[in-house]
């Protein structure tokens, strides 16, 4: 291949010529002096001017001018004929070129004015000034530049050089390029899926600007009226034909090709079976679309129009009883007569006794049914199909069952390509490449009530109203996330970054000592919000071992607190109410009655806390199911929808193998040693299976509270009151003595310091009360208590 | 150069072009006039407005019938009449193209020189 630019071959003059004509304002006003010219001349003639041929010429000129354009300059780019760079290369970038060996840096300014520079600058957010800084400026650097066009060309089949292709290949000819694109975190094989993308779009803009025939004036004569089915169903055929061109997608394509050879083939009614955002609805919009254009498809379903029956409206429209199978039928009958309908019932489980108004139409459409007419469509989920087919066998058995999967990450990723643009076009945003993949990434962690690819549109167009601009990059996805699902995505705030740093100094505030515990929950803490820890798993998963009263459930609230916002992010599950097997369905089933279950909580708020507490007293089958949660952060309801887990704390708290802390603390051994030990112990008396044990981040003993510790107790308790007390302007305080007689009354070797509250509560307390209700003392006042007031209080 | 490469297409592929634009059009009053579906469905009854036959009521349900087929073929002709029109307009224009295609450049040379000249051309 010869490396230099020809300028002066014919395919240069042409695209040059094509430049300067092919604008549209160019265009009409070549349009309008030829148009003017010819009347002109006309006139001229009539008058017998001579002057008029002249006039003519020009209209001549601009009729050839015109036709030249429209049947060769205009297809440039889809007729090539040689393999020399002035053959392959866009005739728009070919018709800015100035030199026939130009540098990388002279092939980007002339590519600078297509529409694909702006399409790659705004979708990656790659800046121009990476072109202009980084490209080399020395002529005969666009040697690299063509050879890496030829090989993109070869890998994505396209004619020539587009546009695309030469943006792509001038990044690959920048030293280092993947080192300047982690800046706007990025790889250059996602610019490359650029070239793809690029290419669907300018089909489809090609498409859209097509003449489409859906079969002509005349196409429905031979067909009868649909009153009724016009007036209560939605004919998705007629808001393709008068709405505008619909999508179609790799994924689509399979089932309509499906879809069409199953009814072609005479089903009569054929069924989508899958999860909800699968894609059945789209399909089948897909598939209305394919019959009413393909005018080469079997004629029993050529041009035949498709027509929704949304349950809820129907049951809207039906007055009083039995009006609603009345108007089922009717509509069956009309499109029985029409011959040319499909109804589609989308949501069919709502017209199967499972939803709006609970009614059961299946015994009225077993007579269309066996007439085998009219064509009929069902969507449903995978739970709605099996209840039908295990309620009516022989109404599911006439159905043609089609499954539609959940897309993978590309089909996803190809499937949000395609709808971009109508997306854009509904929110008035413009959404990055960054901006898709996270939001297919958080959609598969977050949103659990749809599936592939519906969940991650959602996510999109959730995401537009966060937007300030109308741009929206993965920094507005996860924004959109945080505010949605109540979880922390983006980076941490000065704040909470301080927060974070001073993480042990805060829960201290809370909890006496237990020094190992407050670490390493502050550690799961900084490295999950750094980025460090795994973010396939739960942000830390501990079990607390020690005795009752050591500050255990103490530490878990004020983690929540300090970390979560407050308390009630805490999802405390008492294990000692998950005692025997059957206790299983009520772990996972997310809502009891009216209200949220475990599951259902944490699918609410899955930003938290979790505390397993008392976790020996499970039943065994409750604690197995829990192996896949610390494990991987991951619980399957009882719909084998999965629960994530990945954005909390899990606290599991035991008392398991108290005696034997106190004994081993007694003898005064080493609190590391103590711990593993304690493991051991455990194990060995079998109170935790190994698999358990293994599967927590940390094992950490609680020891008990020493008098000290204990008389620190009492300060954070006398502090919890002054709080309280605040609104009344009166404080208490009291003396180191007093404390110590409370610790003496409070401590329970058994009960650690949870005594100490009520005991407070009973001298404290009360005295305080009496003395407000006689008002001893008053707004401002300070109330010091001793050993004698409380033995007083005793006495009384 | 530029000029070659214009009378090199208009002369060469530019001719093929024009039968392909025309053909296109004829198809697209095909198209539009449902000609194909028309031809088929003649005498179709008229939007399957038919009364159902039984013994009883057999002749008029022929004749009811036989009326909605006449109605139907009636404005199906009437369309059918419609696109030839259409296709002969365009046809025809396309005919006049092709056979003056040859001639329009040579316009650009001989209408000055009629100008000039001011010669008459009818």
């Amino acid at each position: 291949m010869n490396t230099n630019v020809n300028l002066a071959a014919a395919r240069v003059q042409k695209a040059r010529f094509y430049s300067k004509i092919g604008s549209r304002q160019v265009s009409w006003a070549l349009s309008a002096a030829g148009l003017a010219a010819f009347v002109g001349g006309l006139i001229l003639l009539f008058f017998n001017s001579s002057i008029g041929y002249l006039v003519l010429t020009l209209a001549i000129l601009v009729l050839m001018i015109k036709t030249w354009q429209a049947g060769e300059l205009k297809s440039l780019d889809k007729e090539i004929t040689g393999q020399n760079v002035e053959d392959l290369l866009d005739s728009r970038i070919l018709a800015k070129l100035k030199s026939a060996d130009p540098s990388a840096f002279d092939i980007w300014v002339a590519t600078k004015d297509t529409t694909e520079r702006w399409f790659f600058e705004s979708r990656y957010l790659l800046h121009h000034s990476i072109f202009e800084e980084l490209l080399n400026k020395n002529s005969g650097s666009a040697t690299a530049v063509w050879q890496e066009a030829s090989k993109l060309r070869e890998k994505y089949q396209t004619t020539g050089w587009s546009a695309a292709i030469i943006i792509v290949a001038l990044l690959r000819t920048i030293p280092d390029i993947e080192e300047g694109l982690k800046r706007i975190k990025i790889e250059l094989r996602d610019i490359e899926l650029g070239i793809d993308w690029w290419l669907s779009i300018d089909r489809k803009t090609q498409l859209a600007h097509q003449k489409k025939y859906f079969g002509g004036l005349a196409r429905d004569w031979a067909y009868g009226y649909t009153p009724t089915l016009s007036y209560l169903g939605r004919n998705i055929s007629e808001d393709i034909q008068y709405g505008g061109f619909f999508t179609d997608t790799k994924m689509h394509s399979q089932l309509v090709e499906q879809m069409i050879k199953s009814m072609a083939g005479g089903a009569q009614a054929v069924t989508l079976i899958g999860e909800n955002g699968v894609g059945k609805t789209t399909s089948v919009h897909a598939f209305a679309e394919r019959i009413l254009q393909d005018g080469t498809l079997p004629e029993n379903i050529r041009y035949h129009q498709v027509v929704t029956l949304d349950a809820p409206s129907l049951v809207a429209q039906a007055g009083r009883p039995g009006e609603l199978e009345e108007l089922v039928i009717k509509m069956l009958a009309e499109a029985q007569k029409a011959k040319n309908m499909i109804l589609f019932f989308d949501d069919a489980q709502a017209f199967f006794g499972d939803g709006a108004g609970s009614v059961d139409l299946g015994n009225v459409l077993m007579p269309a049914l066996d007439a085998g007419t009219p064509k009929l469509i069902f969507a449903m989920t995978p739970k709605q199909w099996q209840n039908i087919a295990a309620d009516n066998s022989n109404l599911s058995s006439k159905f043609q069952p089609l499954q539609v999967n959940p897309a993978n990450e590309e089909e996803t990723l190809d499937v949000l390509r395609d709808e971009i643009l109508f997306l854009e076009y509904q929110k008035k945003a413009l959404y990055t490449y960054q901006a898709f993949h996270e939001a297919y990434k958080l959609a598969k962690r977050y949103v659990d009530n749809l599936a592939m690819p519906g969940a991650a549109l959602t996510v999109l167009k959730t995401a537009a109203s966060s937007s300030e601009d109308g741009l929206v990059t993965a920094e507005v996805i996860k924004a959109s996330v945080e505010s949605t699902y109540g979880v922390k995505l983006q980076q941490a705030t000065r704040e909470e970054t301080d927060v974070l740093l001073h993480m042990e100094d805060e829960l201290h505030k809370y909890v006496i000592n237990q020094k190992q515990a407050v670490s390493v929950i502050a550690n799961a803490l900084r490295r999950s919000r750094s980025g460090v820890g795994n973010p396939e798993r739960p942000v830390g998963t501990f079990l607390f071992l020690g005795p009752t009263g050591v500050g255990k459930t103490e530490l878990s609230k004020a983690l929540a607190k300090v970390y979560f916002g407050d308390e009630k992010s805490m999802i405390r599950v008492d294990m000692n109410q998950f005692v025997s097997p059957d206790d299983v369905n009520r772990l996972i089933t997310p809502m009891l009655g009216e209200q949220l279950g475990f599951l259902g909580q944490v699918r609410k708020q899955p930003f938290s806390v979790i505390l397993l507490d008392e976790i020996e007293k499970a039943h065994k089958n409750v604690v197995n199911l829990l192996l896949q949660m610390l494990d991987e952060g991951v619980m399957r309801d009882n719909d084998n929808k999965p629960v994530s887990f990945k954005d909390s704390i899990i606290i599991a708290t035991s008392n398991a193998g108290a005696d034997e802390i106190r004994r081993m603390i007694d003898e005064g051994k080493d609190i590391a040693k103590l711990q593993e030990n304690l493991v051991n112990t455990v194990i060995e008396k079998g109170i935790f299976a190994p698999e358990l044990i293994n599967r927590f981040d940390e094992v950490v003993v609680f020891r008990p509270l020493n008098q000290d510790e204990l008389i620190q107790v009492i300060d954070l308790i006398i502090k919890d009151m002054n709080k309280t007390l605040d609104a009344q302007k009166v404080r208490v305080e009291l003396t180191q003595v007093a404390k110590k007689w409370l610790v003496d009354k409070g401590y329970d070797a058994k009960l650690g310091a949870r005594p100490m509250r009520r005991v407070v509560q009973r001298y404290v307390e009360n005295i305080l009360a009496k003395k407000l209700l006689e008002q001893t003392a008053g707004s401002g006042s300070k109330i010091e208590l001793d050993v004698k007031d409380f033995e007083e209080m005793k006495e009384d | 150069m530029l000029l070659s490469s214009f009378l090199s297409w208009w002369y060469l592929s530019g001719w093929g072009w024009l039968a392909k634009d025309i053909k296109n059009r004829l198809r697209a009053i095909n198209e539009t006039f449902s000609v194909s579906i028309l031809l088929r469905t003649l005498f179709s009854p008229w939007k399957q407005i038919r009364t159902p036959a039984s013994f009883h009521n057999f002749f008029q349900a022929a004749i009811d019938n036989l009326v909605s087929r006449f109605i139907g073929a009636i404005v199906r002709i009437g369309m059918l009449l419609s696109a030839l029109v259409c296709l002969i307009f365009v046809a025809g224009i396309g005919l006049v193209f092709m056979i003056f295609w040859p001639v329009i450049p040579l316009m650009l040379i001989i209408f000055p020189i009629l100008s000039i000249t001011g010669t008459e051309l009818w």
